[in-house]
């Protein structure tokens, strides 16, 4: 199931309610997306790597035939892809780490997580375990970060895929990075 | 972290205080916190860290990407000043020719792409732009950056919050009082503008180093929720200080701010606001401010802390804030009570139309209680009106006033009719209280020297004006003629203090008394003459012809035979019938005078040379300039120029003006900086005499070119003129249309003409109609408007122009050939050169006729006959008029000039046309040197720039 039309077809069954579509469509998700987060993180020069918005957006671009989607479809797999996204640059912030490089950059601000990943794996980690227990505490803002951080998603395409009002999201994204960013300062 | 803490309530309050900026966070934990501590500290925790760490807020959160970039528009950024919920502020340097302009640059949040919002925002600059006041913080350009970002320019206010300053300075309720009246002032203005603050708070409203007064922001809060609205978010105001109307989404009005000042004001005044919020939710302080009673002053002051003090954040007992107000707690309870009560009171009505009518009402009886006159605030009765009297009657004698008066302002004259005062009173007890007097005027003047009383010389002098009129107005009501005298001199000290208002008050008084008490007298007569003089200072010409034209005929009446003081009559009349656009009746005038001055005073004195220069004014007689000119020059003792004296300082600023009206602009420069400097160091900053030696240095700097220099001048003049003169003053409008001026010679077009555009309505309105000089404004709108090309409107402009120049009749002026000759420019645009051509040529008659060949309106109108030679094929005849203009303008202009540098760019025209490639090059080089003044973008500095790079064909 790798062409679009299949992916587009399983979209549209998890959309008409066809639980297992989802578990046909992560892994189509996650290795696209691994293939060009790898090509990105594997650049020489890292100022000019596309960010996780661009990556996502992309995946899609090349997943999905768009006249046939609905905004059902496309919340579907926003919401797959921001999963997708959080374990390929935990998995590659791991190897970062054992490679024990990535050290010498930290005055650099590092809005985009993909960057994150190549310079400051060890942060990525803590946040990945910090995003854990804030799930325990509050799924939905667990997610919302998914969204918002590994994903590049705005807050109306995190509202769609998440099924809240952007009202919420904003304010659940709000505290959800104060709390974190106070996790992790400690 | 206690795990009995309530999440919800933290996140709410966490929220809240994101919406606010950083600055006014503390504010909020103090007031909702009282009494959870471990809330505080939850919420303070996150607020810590929301920004900054691991998981930064994304790109569409911050402006730029959160990375500063180095420009904006035209702007170098320096640094970010902070940011809040409508944005962020930066720290940035406009560079132009020759200056630099530092400005606080607000970008907002919000992004937008939608056309109509971007339209109503730039509607909503224009009319920003147009508050000018030196109150308030300029608006200075806006736009929208690169990345869709709507933003402003303000000017960039250093100092404190209003708060801040006072508390920092343990200022008093009196001066507390005047500082807050200045910003009731600045907010008055901009209501008559017709903009609304709408978040008037203490972290808006700064005070300088030079302890004025300034508010930012006015006029962006309603563009903010103009923008927030496209993001579907409910609009912010800071609740503390929002009107109930406000917080009940009611209509907004000019009374919303007044509540909001209320607001400020008993906090200025007790340190604490009105309404204990304490722990409320958002609801229940709507509720609070909707229905509950606001406290009073004089109770907040003796309450335990519960509310806010401002500085350190911290709650302040009522000790230490009475003590911050130079007081006791139980004194400063006294000092309210009552009046101080009653105006908080009646500015924080619940219901709009039960407040003051305006800031302007407010500031009245702010002024009104300092000076212990009846409030307007208390109904009139007249047990209050009893009680007022008897307290004024305390303390001090009238004469001892009269003498510190005297003493502070410097006149003799007034401590001899001290004196007399007294000797017609009680001469058996003159000894006796002339002794005690001094004691007592010694305790006063030691007592207003203290530094804490008393800030500068001028407040020192003001405060003993104000305490020496008011006992004047308390105790000589039973001898109308002494009385009438004093209000004369003290009128005449306010005048010559530049303190326009008061002088006319008192002026009116004299008036009136006299009137009352000795009509048809030669004091009856000074009385109107004086308050002539004054209305003619305030600029309200029809009310100074009508006062002088009384005081003449009174005179004359009375008077056996004419003398200098019905000279000077005659002449300060001739000036203002002169405003009033009646040049041939002020000629006639300016004559008579002319002849009285010259019998009684001779040929030489300085009188005659003023008269005079009013002559050559109304009647563009050269010669008439010439005579004043020697007059002043022989009148002014040239080895006296090195320390200032008025007389001098006069003869000085005339003499400049005269060479500046005969276009000599490099010899009157110096004459105008001398002159300037002389009255800077004589009167201060803020005095009429002082506005007008910078207008006349400032309008000459403009016909020099020296742009950055001009800038700047005006731009302090307008201030100074507004605060000191007044919006409807002569003098105002002619600073706004010198900087319309600039802007317009600067390629700022649209501030050109929206400056100029208030001025036309001011004159049309000061006029009541046509006006020679509305004419002359419509006719620089027009030529704005064919520079920044708009050529259809330009003409409607000079017809409207032409039209109320033949209204007004007679000889139609200058103005008449200025008219034709836009008429000529706009249908040579339009390809009509036979019209364009007899436009023209009429236009030079007409000029011709009245003015010198050289002059400046000559010349344009030959530049305009150039144009047409140049469209008509004629290159060689428009080369010989360009290389005549050329020469006259290089004469009187000095390198590089725009003036010079258009003439050369015609001159490369018609070079070029004429087969000279190689010295068509030449002179456009010229040019561009010529234009360097000019901002790189302006059209004619790029037309030539253009001229060059375009390779000529063969």
């Amino acid at each position: 199931m790798s062409d679009p039309e299949d992916i587009t077809q399983a979209l549209i069954n998890l959309s008409g309610g066809d639980p297992e579509a989802l578990d046909r469509l992560l892994p189509v998700v996650y290795d696209n997306l691994r293939g060009l987060a790898r090509r990105e993180l594997s650049r020489e020069r890292p100022d000019h790597t596309l960010n996780a918005t661009a990556l996502v957006h992309e995946a899609y671009l090349r997943l999905v035939q768009l006249d046939r989607i609905t905004w059902e479809g496309r919340a579907h797999f926003f919401g797959a892809a921001a999963q997708a996204m959080r374990r390929i640059l935990i998995s590659y912030a791991r190897m970062k780490k054992a490679e024990k490089r990535g050290a010498g950059a930290e005055h650099v601000p590092l809005h985009d997580v993909v960057a994150a990943a190549r310079q400051r794996p060890q942060e990525l980690l803590a946040l990945d375990e910090a995003l854990e227990r804030l799930a325990e505490i509050d799924e939905r803002r667990a997610r919302i970060v998914e969204c918002r951080y590994f994903a590049g998603m705005s807050i109306e395409e995190t509202a769609e895929t998440i099924g809240v009002s952007p009202a919420t999201v904003k304010r659940d994204w709000l505290l959800a990075r104060a709390w974190l960013n106070r996790e992790l300062q400690a | 972290m206690g795990n009995r803490v309530d999440m919800r309530r933290v996140e709410d309050l966490f929220l809240e205080a994101l919406e606010l900026p950083p600055t006014d966070r503390r504010a909020l934990l103090d007031e909702r916190c009282v009494g959870a501590p471990a809330i505080r500290q939850e919420v303070e925790s996150l607020l810590d860290s929301h920004d900054a760490g691991v998981v930064p807020p994304m790109e569409e959160e911050r402006p730029f990407g959160g990375y500063l970039p180095e420009r904006i528009a035209d702007y170098r950024v320096v640094r970010p000043l902070g940011s809040g919920g409508m944005g962020t502020v930066l720290l940035a340097i406009r560079e132009g020719p020759g200056f630099e302009q530092t400005v606080a640059l607000k970008v907002l949040r919000g992004s937008f792409v939608d056309p109509l919002l971007a339209h109503k925002l730039e509607e909503e600059r224009r009319i920003l732009a147009l508050l000018e006041h030196p109150g308030i913080a300029r608006l200075i350009d806006g736009g929208v950056t690169g990345d869709g970002h709507p933003y402003y320019a303000m000017e960039y206010v250093q100092g404190e919050d209003i708060l801040t300053y006072c508390d920092l300075r343990h200022l008093d309720i009196r001066e507390r009082l005047r500082l807050f009246a200045e910003v009731c002032d600045a907010v008055h203005h901009a209501h008559q503008q017709l903009v609304v603050h709408r978040d008037l708070k203490p972290s808006n409203i700064m005070v300088t180093e030079q302890g004025r007064p300034k508010l930012l922001d006015f006029g962006i809060a309603k563009n903010l929720d103009a923008v927030s609205a496209s993001e579907q978010t409910a609009s912010w105001v800071t609740p503390a200080y929002a009107s109930p109307e406000q917080v009940a989404g009611g209509i907004l009005s000019t009374r919303s701010d007044v509540y909001s000042l209320g607001i400020l004001l008993c906090e200025l005044l007790t340190g604490a606001r009105p309404y204990d919020t304490t722990g409320s939710t958002p609801l229940e302080i709507g509720r609070i401010i909707t229905q509950v009673p606001p406290a009073r002053p004089s109770d907040l002051v003796l309450r335990e802390a519960s509310t806010r003090e401002t500085d350190g954040g911290t709650s302040a007992t009522p000790t230490e804030t009475a003590r911050r107000r130079g007081a006791t707690p139980q004194r400063l309870a006294k000092r309210l009570r009552g009046e101080g009560d009653l105006i908080v009171l009646k500015a924080l009505a619940k219901e709009p139309e039960r407040r003051y009518d305006s800031a302007a009402a407010l500031a009245d009886d702010i002024r009104r209680y300092l000076r212990g006159a009846p409030l307007l605030a208390r109904a009139d009765s007249r047990v209050y009106r009893i009680r007022k009297l008897v307290q004024r009657h305390q303390a001090l004698t009238v004469a001892m006033v009269l003498l510190a008066v005297a003493l502070a302002a410097g006149t003799a004259g007034i401590v001899w009719q001290a004196r007399e005062a007294i000797a017609e009173r009680d001469r058996a007890e003159e000894e006796a209280s002339r002794a005690r007097l001094v004691t007592a005027l010694m305790t006063d003047i030691f007592r207003l020297g203290d530094p804490l009383q008393a800030r500068g010389d001028t407040i020192g002098v003001r405060r003993i004006l104000e305490e020496g009129t008011s006992r004047v107005e308390a105790t000589l009501a039973d001898d109308p003629a002494l009385q009438a005298s004093l209000f004369l001199e003290l009128g005449r000290i306010n005048r010559n203090l530049g303190i326009l208002d008061e002088a006319e008050r008192l002026g009116r008084l004299a008036a009136t008394l006299r009137e009352a008490h000795e009509p048809g007298s030669l004091s009856q007569a000074d009385a109107m003459g004086f308050l002539g003089l004054v209305l003619r200072d305030r600029g309200r010409t029809p009310e100074a012809v009508d006062e002088l034209e009384r005081a003449v005929q009174l005179r004359e009446e009375v008077l056996p035979a004419p003398d200098t003081t019905l000279a000077t009559l005659l002449a300060n009349l001739g000036w203002e019938v002169r405003s009033q656009g009646e040049h041939e009746r002020a000629g006639a005038l300016f004559r008579r005078a002319l002849e009285l001055q010259r019998t009684l005073l001779g040929e030489d004195h300085p009188d005659v040379a003023t008269t005079l220069l009013g002559l050559a004014a109304s009647s563009h007689d050269a010669g008439n300039f010439d005579e004043a000119e020697a007059i002043f020059l022989n009148a002014l003792d040239l080895g006296a120029l090195d320390r200032p004296d008025p007389v001098a300082a006069t003869a000085l600023v005339n003499v400049g003006m005269v060479r500046r009206l005969q276009e000599r602009y490099r010899e009157a420069e110096p004459l105008l900086r001398n002159g300037l400097a002389m009255r800077l160091a004589l009167f201060g900053p803020e005095h009429p005499g002082t506005i007008e030696a910078r207008e006349q240095l400032g309008a000459d700097l403009l016909a020099l070119g020296r742009y950055a220099e001009a800038d700047r001048l005006i731009t302090d003049n307008l201030e100074s003129a507004i605060r000191v003169l007044g919006e409807g003053h002569e003098s105002t409008r002619s600073v706004r249309e010198a900087l319309a001026t600039l802007d317009g010679d600067l390629g700022r077009f649209d501030l050109a003409l929206a400056r100029m555009d208030s001025v036309i309505i001011a004159k049309t309105e000061a006029h009541g109609g046509d006006h020679p000089g509305t004419v002359h404004s419509l006719n620089f709108t027009g030529e704005v408007l064919l520079a920044a090309n708009r050529p259809e409107e330009a003409e409607g402009r000079f017809r409207e122009a032409l039209a109320m120049g033949a209204r007004l009749g007679g000889n139609e002026g200058t103005y008449g050939a200025l008219s034709r000759n836009g008429l000529a420019l706009t249908a040579l645009r339009a390809g009509r050169v036979a019209e364009a051509d007899s436009l023209a040529a009429l236009a030079l008659a007409l000029a011709r006729d009245q003015l010198r060949p050289d002059h400046r309106y000559v010349l344009d109108i030959r530049r305009t006959q150039a144009r047409i030679l140049l469209a008509e094929g004629g290159a060689a005849e428009a080369r010989r008029t360009l290389d005549e203009i050329l020469e006259a303008e290089r004469r009187v202009r000095p390198s590089p000039h725009p003036r010079i540098g258009e003439t050369l760019a015609l001159l490369g025209d018609a070079l070029e046309a004429a087969g000279d490639v190689e010295g068509a090059r030449r002179t456009r080089e010229e040019a561009r040197d010529e234009l360097t003044s000019l901002p790189p973008d302006h059209p004619q500095r790029r037309g030539v720039e253009e001229a060059l790079r375009t390779p000529t064909p063969d």
